[in-house]
């Protein structure tokens, strides 16, 4: 471990990224990976925040491994939001009482969505050192997300809001700051999923992507001194995830560990991100 | 296990839940009931199979299967936000409006956040259509049919009387709201609901034109109002033992089968004793039978860790469920031969 630690680095492009985003098909490892980016960023002595956007056991997980968390809450968020906007709190204030509003906010995901994503945004210009890792809710959210910028700029043509969705379109669609990471698993439906993911994403604009792979058998070493030894059903998972990976050519793979706990697993995995180029 | 009116099927991404969905609607058309399968978003590969592969129009389609030694006929949908939408609020005046409203628009793209109440009105509309025996619904992934299915609350907070009535009145839609009696109360409920100062605000932030498109918007939707009330109402129709089973499903990894309690807990106001979890992907059978070298202490405490790992799974989702059913994990990368396999597992272990 103290070894791993101490030939680990990255290089320059990779540490230079403001915000990655983590995501993926829905349990491919999404928590794991985005937790491993922290913890390697933070072993080089980077200022990191793990942001979940849909806050579940991995805040304790986090806590557990020291890596600093953010926590935005969607109606303080958007108080806070308008209260800029106006550049009245109290109106702010007033405006998230009105039950209009609220139901409004409620019925409307894709809102909360860009305005937490502002929020986000104004966290890391006022911060030049930071870097943000978020571990983003699945495929379909994740692009509803980041489409929300581009939903509401062909609503908002003038007013204040549509000048705030210039700069975060900037900011978004510069591969410098924003880093997108698909975690994929080895199967084919997975990998599948996976390509599709990205040709969306580049079609909304965003180069900077990175394919990560998880739970991958064959890049387990120590079960690979045993190939010989191994029953057929196992030979079989491993041909067939061989396949699958082929086809992604991912840039990072993870092993699949057999036994760990979710701490364990994330100080095991962190290694495998050992120069990767995000770029 | 009897095929009902809806089959719901819940679970988190990447768990196979719309494989596992199809294949029970394959297998209740084996068994000669006429089934219509509602999906969202499936794999490509999937959608291949059942030939959904360029259909965007939400319409039904009849596929034909082969699947071992016979030919099944089923119905499927590929769900499709606007065109359920579209047909829900379809009346003459407002069909232009709707056509061309931006909002509208944004709001019904596959992720624009009506994929839920969306997939409730599809089913319910198919349901009055009545051509069909059991419809089974692949829920769109993660907790969020079930956060939708509890937010009914919210969503007749946003139908609220006075608000309806305050954007009639902004809208000037109604005949009743130019007489001076009526204006007055509106004006009175404006102020102290505070939606005009609201607009006001808006305008500032968001500008003119979003503001007279979102007041469109508004007053639309709430001239539909009794149409998303009744899909609110349709909660009670689900909670019906007789109508429909849930199934949850996960796989056999720790957070899956975390997710999948964690969801059928917030269900549990919704559902009722016939709910399932199916856990998929299961390793037990494969490595129950297998018996490595005594020599080699890896192999053996990676079969016991991951055998013990998985029964431990079962348990505690037997416990959870009070029926729990696992489908081996199929190792075969094609789509049809997985499809094949989940069918007979059916057949054999529930039919």
């Amino acid at each position: 471990m103290k070894d791993h630690i101490q030939n680990f680095s990255l290089p320059r492009c990779t540490l230079s990224k403001r915000l990655f985003v983590v995501t993926g098909k829905g349990g491919t490892g999404k928590t794991t990976i985005a937790l491993s980016i922290s913890y390697a960023l933070k072993q080089l002595g980077k200022k990191v925040l793990y942001y979940q956007s849909m806050p579940d056991s991995a805040q304790s997980l986090a806590l557990s491994l020291d890596i600093p968390t953010l926590d935005l809450e969607l109606y303080q968020s958007t108080e806070e939001y308008i209260a800029r906007k106006l550049g009245q709190k109290t109106i702010a204030n007033w405006i998230l009482k009105t039950p209009f509003f609220k139901s409004l906010l409620d019925i409307l995901p894709s809102l909360g969505d860009m305005i937490l994503l502002g929020h986000l945004l104004d966290k890391l210009q006022q911060d030049p050192e930071l870097t943000i890792v978020m571990d983003a809710p699945s495929t379909g959210h994740t692009l509803s997300f980041f489409e929300s910028p581009h939903n509401f700029k062909s609503i908002f043509k003038t007013g204040l809001l549509a000048k705030d969705i210039d700069q975060m379109f900037n900011f978004l669609n510069n591969p410098e700051s924003l880093f997108f990471v698909i975690v994929s698993l080895p199967t084919a439906m997975a990998v599948q999923e996976s390509k599709e993911l990205e040709t969306q994403l580049k079609d909304l604009n965003f180069d900077g992507l990175d394919l990560f792979i998880n739970n991958y058998l064959y890049a387990n070493k120590e079960l690979l001194k045993y190939q010989n030894s191994l029953p057929e059903f196992l030979n079989k998972k491993i041909n067939l995830e061989n396949e699958a990976v082929a086809a992604l050519s991912p840039k990072i793979k993870i092993p699949f560990f057999i036994k760990g706990s979710p701490e364990e697993i994330i100080q095991e995995s962190f290694p495998y991100l050992n120069g990767w180029e995000a770029n | 296990m009897e095929g009902k009116s809806v089959e719901i099927f819940c679970g988190t991404g990447g768990v196979g839940k719309t494989t596992i969905a199809t294949s029970r609607a394959c297998y209740l058309a084996s068994l000669g009931k006429k089934v219509l399968l509602i999906t969202i978003d499936p794999a490509k590969r999937l959608k291949q199979l059942l030939n959904l592969e360029n259909t965007k129009d939400g319409n039904i389609h009849s596929i034909q299967l082969d699947i071992g030694e016979e030919t099944i006929s089923l119905d499927a949908i590929l769900m499709h936000p606007r065109t359920t939408l579209l047909r829900s609020l379809n009346s003459k005046e407002n069909e232009g409006t709707l056509k061309d409203n931006h909002i509208i628009k944004v709001l019904t793209k596959p992720y624009g956040g009506m994929n839920e109440i969306m997939a409730i009105l599809e089913v319910q509309y198919r349901l009055d259509q009545n051509q069909h025996d059991c419809i089974i619904l692949d829920t769109p992934p993660g907790k969020h049919f079930i956060d939708f299915l509890n937010s009914s609350e919210k969503i007749n907070n946003f139908f609220d009387k006075r608000f309806i009535d305050i954007f009639q009145y902004i809208g000037n839609k109604t005949e009743e709201s130019s007489s001076f009696s009526f204006s007055k109360k509106i004006i009175t409920k404006i102020v102290s609901t505070g939606v005009n100062k609201l607009l006001t605000y808006l305008e500032i932030v968001t500008g003119n034109e979003f503001l007279e498109e979102f007041k469109e918007t508004v007053i639309v939707l709430y001239e539909r109002k009794d149409f998303f009330l009744k899909a609110l109402r349709f909660q009670e129709f689900l909670g019906k033992k007789d109508l429909s089973n849930w199934f949850f499903v996960t796989s056999a990894e720790q957070h899956k089968i975390e997710d999948a309690i964690s969801i059928a807990e917030n269900a549990d106001v919704f559902t009722h004793e016939d709910k399932f979890c199916l856990i998929n992907k299961c390793l037990g059978p494969y490595l129950e039978e297998w018996s490595p070298d005594k020599q080699n202490q890896l192999l053996e405490s990676m079969r016991s860790t991951m055998l013990e790992r998985e029964n431990k799974l079962k348990e505690s989702a037997q416990k959870q469920f009070g029926q729990a059913v696992d489908f081996p994990e199929v190792l075969e990368a094609e789509p049809s031969l997985q499809l094949n396999s989940l069918i007979d597992h059916w057949r054999k272990t529930l039919g």
